[in-house]
């Protein structure tokens, strides 16, 4: 589903944020991405989903580039940034619609999936309201559902967990396996190695731009847990 | 540094992209052209002004009434601040982004209001000081004055915008915190300020018109000028005397009336900061939504109702680009009730008949250009950026959606505008085809030019939209291109009549496809760079 190889991107001056990074994301797959603080994590998925240019090597979505065919690869993915900033002048359900105008979703499906989702984060009657009176998970459980809506096949999360309660991450992780059991694919970064280890069922590393370990999470950890080999390669 | 030069600080490091252009290694040459653009503007404009105080001052002379321009001048740097500080002061004052940020700091909350104002005052001190000091050069030189002249010159200019600021500031609060008691409180403020400015141009124009035909002749009446002056605003009588006469009780009053309304402004908001901030900013909510019907609309549709509500979000934007559609239309129809003579005495300008006969469709097109909302479009989409990034639309939709908010806004004020004043004038067949393509092209042009402009200087980091409505070059140079546009074809069509004005209709609509092309595809690759 998503095919990232030999990717590199420097900040303006030449410092590389990533430097030659090629992994590649199955149908099925729960992919998660991990590494410190500006370790190029956000600057690949940006990359990955279209809203940031880079130097050299290729990201493919379903067999399509991004550079060749954004709005296609586009058409096909979702993306939720670590802080989602929507439009605040515009209520919950004005979003969706907008979304599921641009999506081109029937307006059948798109009631449908909108009532299910909203009930599902309990934001239904908050749906009204105008998005600047959400809270921090307000507006992430608003942003996963205009995420969801139009099912995408590659789901990419930037720290999704973040400001959710315990409840709504709950939620996520049982709608993140649903989608993989229907073929779609997610690839998200998290800090958090507990949630990466019982959810992935691949991992990659990073650390300062480099991938230092990419693959099967058994491959990857081997017998020890997910945060001795993280510390253990962060500290290298 | 203290604490109100820290706070003050901060704010030029994060508004202005002094920072950015520091930190980064970003292009600076468009940025630097749009610098050079707006400084050759300012300068023009400091010449005009001084030009205009040499020939006023001139016909004062015989009089030794010259004194007067410089109230004249210090009435109209006063009006101008207070116009346009009435809709920055939600935004400035209350409700800005680093709200909560700086109300955890241990600063005392008068310290962060004076920072606050401050802001505010800087933003207008370079507007008056481009009104206030050629006319004071100029004066220096008709009139000759004694030595003392100087110093008290200098005192009163830097106090000149406090009063009207903190005028400003009260009704500005006064309009917030009346507009959060409705749902729609941006729509609310819209219409309360727009109320405000109606007000006062009513008041303005009833001064006026009971003053008499006293503009006939300017120099016959300096006396009189200066009376009404004085009514309309006593702050003007003192400093007339002050200035003009040397009066130290007048320099007195003048200057603990401007700092005490300061003082008084800070001390009392002080306590009431917290209270207002909130009861200005609460969003009200409902919380029982039920699931209905939804309404279905094309991508391209979908994009362009974002664009009209992000518009109409602001009421800074609103007022800031709707200003010069309004005033035309109050204009026009000022126009079509007393007449082209009388509005000529109204206007202050002599031989306005022939100047209206011979440039109307200029006149239109100036008001429709002065207000452009594409060139802040691209900045506001802020932090909101990624959202319009990472879905499947092509970019050219997107920015052919922020060109329509602005023909939505021209369209209807052209057709109104136009028909007015083809009424008002009576015009022959051509000139009246003229009085709409012409604001119409020119209106696209501006369109253009300041969604190119924006294009070409973004900021997506502001703390308060204002900034980026109001302050950045990109609205000030659309604003300065489009009026200088306008107004040396509407001169030379004074000598050269009427082709002239259908030689800019042409280069202008060349200019239009020129832009149009230019934007589809280099302004597309520009915010897919972003």
């Amino acid at each position: 589903m998503l095919k990232i190889k030999h990717f590199t991107k420097s900040y303006k001056g030449g410092t590389k944020a990533v430097d030659d990074l090629s992994l590649t994301v199955e149908d099925g797959d729960i992919y998660g991405f991990i590494g410190h603080n500006g370790a190029g994590k956000t600057t690949t998925i940006k990359a990955v989903v279209g809203i940031m240019d880079f130097d050299s090597g290729e990201i493919e979505i379903d067999g399509m580039s991004i550079r060749d065919n954004p709005i296609e690869c586009k058409r096909i993915t979702a993306y939720i940034p670590d802080n989602p900033d929507l439009y605040d002048s515009m209520t919950g359900i004005q979003y969706l619609n907008f979304i599921g105008d641009v999506f081109v979703i029937p307006k059948a499906e798109r009631e449908a999936s909108i009532k299910q989702y909203a009930d599902l984060f309990e934001i239904t009657a908050s749906l009204g309201d105008l998005i600047s009176s959400y809270s921090h998970g307000m507006k992430q459980k608003l942003a996963l559902i205009s995420a969801l809506m139009h099912k995408p096949k590659l789901l990419v999360l930037d720290e999704p967990f973040v400001g959710l309660d315990p409840k709504a991450s709950h939620t996520v992780k049982q709608l993140m396996h649903e989608m993989c059991e229907n073929g779609s694919a997610i690839f998200f970064s998290t800090h958090v190695l507990e949630v990466a280890e019982k959810l992935c069922n691949k991992i990659a590393i990073i650390k300062n731009g480099r991938l230092l370990r990419a693959g099967n999470l058994e491959d990857v950890k081997g017998d020890e847990s997910l945060e001795d080999v993280f510390l253990e390669l962060i500290d290298e | 540094m203290n604490n109100l030069g820290l706070l003050l600080k901060t704010y030029m490091r994060t508004s202005f992209g002094f920072n950015k252009a520091r930190y980064t290694h970003e292009k600076r040459s468009k940025s630097a052209g749009m610098t050079a653009l707006l400084t050759v503007c300012y300068v023009l404009i400091i010449f005009a002004v001084f030009g205009m105080s040499m020939g006023m001052m001139d016909s004062l002379k015989s009089l030794h009434a010259e004194y007067i321009v410089l109230n004249i001048m210090m009435m109209a740097a006063s009006v101008m601040v207070l116009f346009t500080t009435i809709y920055k002061v939600n935004g400035t004052l209350f409700g800005f982004r680093d709200y909560d940020l700086q109300m955890t700091l241990p600063i005392k909350t008068s310290t962060l209001i004076a920072s606050r104002i401050l802001i505010l005052y800087l933003l207008n001190i370079l507007f008056v000081l481009g009104v206030m000091v050629p006319a004071g050069v100029a004066y220096a030189i008709v009139a000759q004055p004694a030595p003392a002249f100087y110093p008290v010159f200098i005192i009163t200019l830097f106090a000149i915008p406090m009063l009207p600021l903190i005028i400003a500031t009260v009704i500005g609060t006064l309009i917030a915190m009346a507009a959060s008691r409705f749902k729609r409180k941006n729509g609310m403020s819209v219409i309360l300020t727009v109320a405000a400015f109606m007000a006062f141009m009513i008041v303005w124009l009833g001064f006026w018109t009971n003053s008499g035909d006293i503009i006939v002749n300017f120099a016959d009446v300096g006396g009189m000028v200066n009376n009404v002056l004085t009514g309309i605003y006593p702050m003007t009588g003192l400093y007339g005397n002050a200035v003009g006469s040397f009066d130290i009780l007048s320099l007195v009053l003048f200057l603990a009336i401007s700092f005490g309304a300061f003082a008084a402004f800070t001390a009392v908001v002080a306590k009431l900061f917290k209270k207002l901030n909130t009861s200005i900013t609460t969003t009200r909510t409902a919380s029982n939504y039920k699931m209905t019907d939804l309404k279905e609309a094309t991508p391209k549709k979908a994009l362009y109702r974002r664009e009209m509500k992000r518009y109409f979000s602001s009421s800074q934007y609103v007022l800031n680009t709707a200003v010069g559609p309004l005033m035309l239309i109050v204009v026009a129809v000022i126009l079509l009730v007393s007449g082209v003579d009388g509005f000529g005495v109204y206007s202050e300008i002599p031989q306005f008949g022939q100047l209206l006969a011979a440039a109307a469709p200029m006149g239109i097109s100036f008001f429709i250009a002065i207000g452009c909302t594409t060139a802040a479009s691209v900045s506001l989409e802020g932090k909101n950026l990624w959202i319009i990034r990472s879905l499947p639309v092509d970019t050219r939709l997107i920015l052919k959606a922020k060109l329509n908010v602005a023909m939505t806004l021209y369209i209807p004020t052209v057709i109104i505008g136009g028909t007015l004043f083809n009424i008002a004038l009576s015009p022959d067949p051509l000139f009246i085809v003229l009085m709409y393509a012409i604001p119409l092209a020119y209106g696209y042009f501006t369109a253009l030019f300041g969604l190119k402009s924006n294009l070409n200087n973004p900021n997506f980091d502001w703390t308060n939209e204002v900034t980026v409505i109001k302050q950045s070059k990109p609205t000030l140079v659309t604003m300065l291109v489009g009026m200088l546009l306008t107004i040396a074809p509407a001169v030379l069509a004074l000598f050269f009549g009427r082709p002239v004005m259908v030689a800019a209709l042409v280069l202008v609509a060349l200019l239009d496809v020129l832009l149009y092309r230019s934007l589809m595809t280099k302004g597309a690759a520009q915010f897919e760079s972003f």
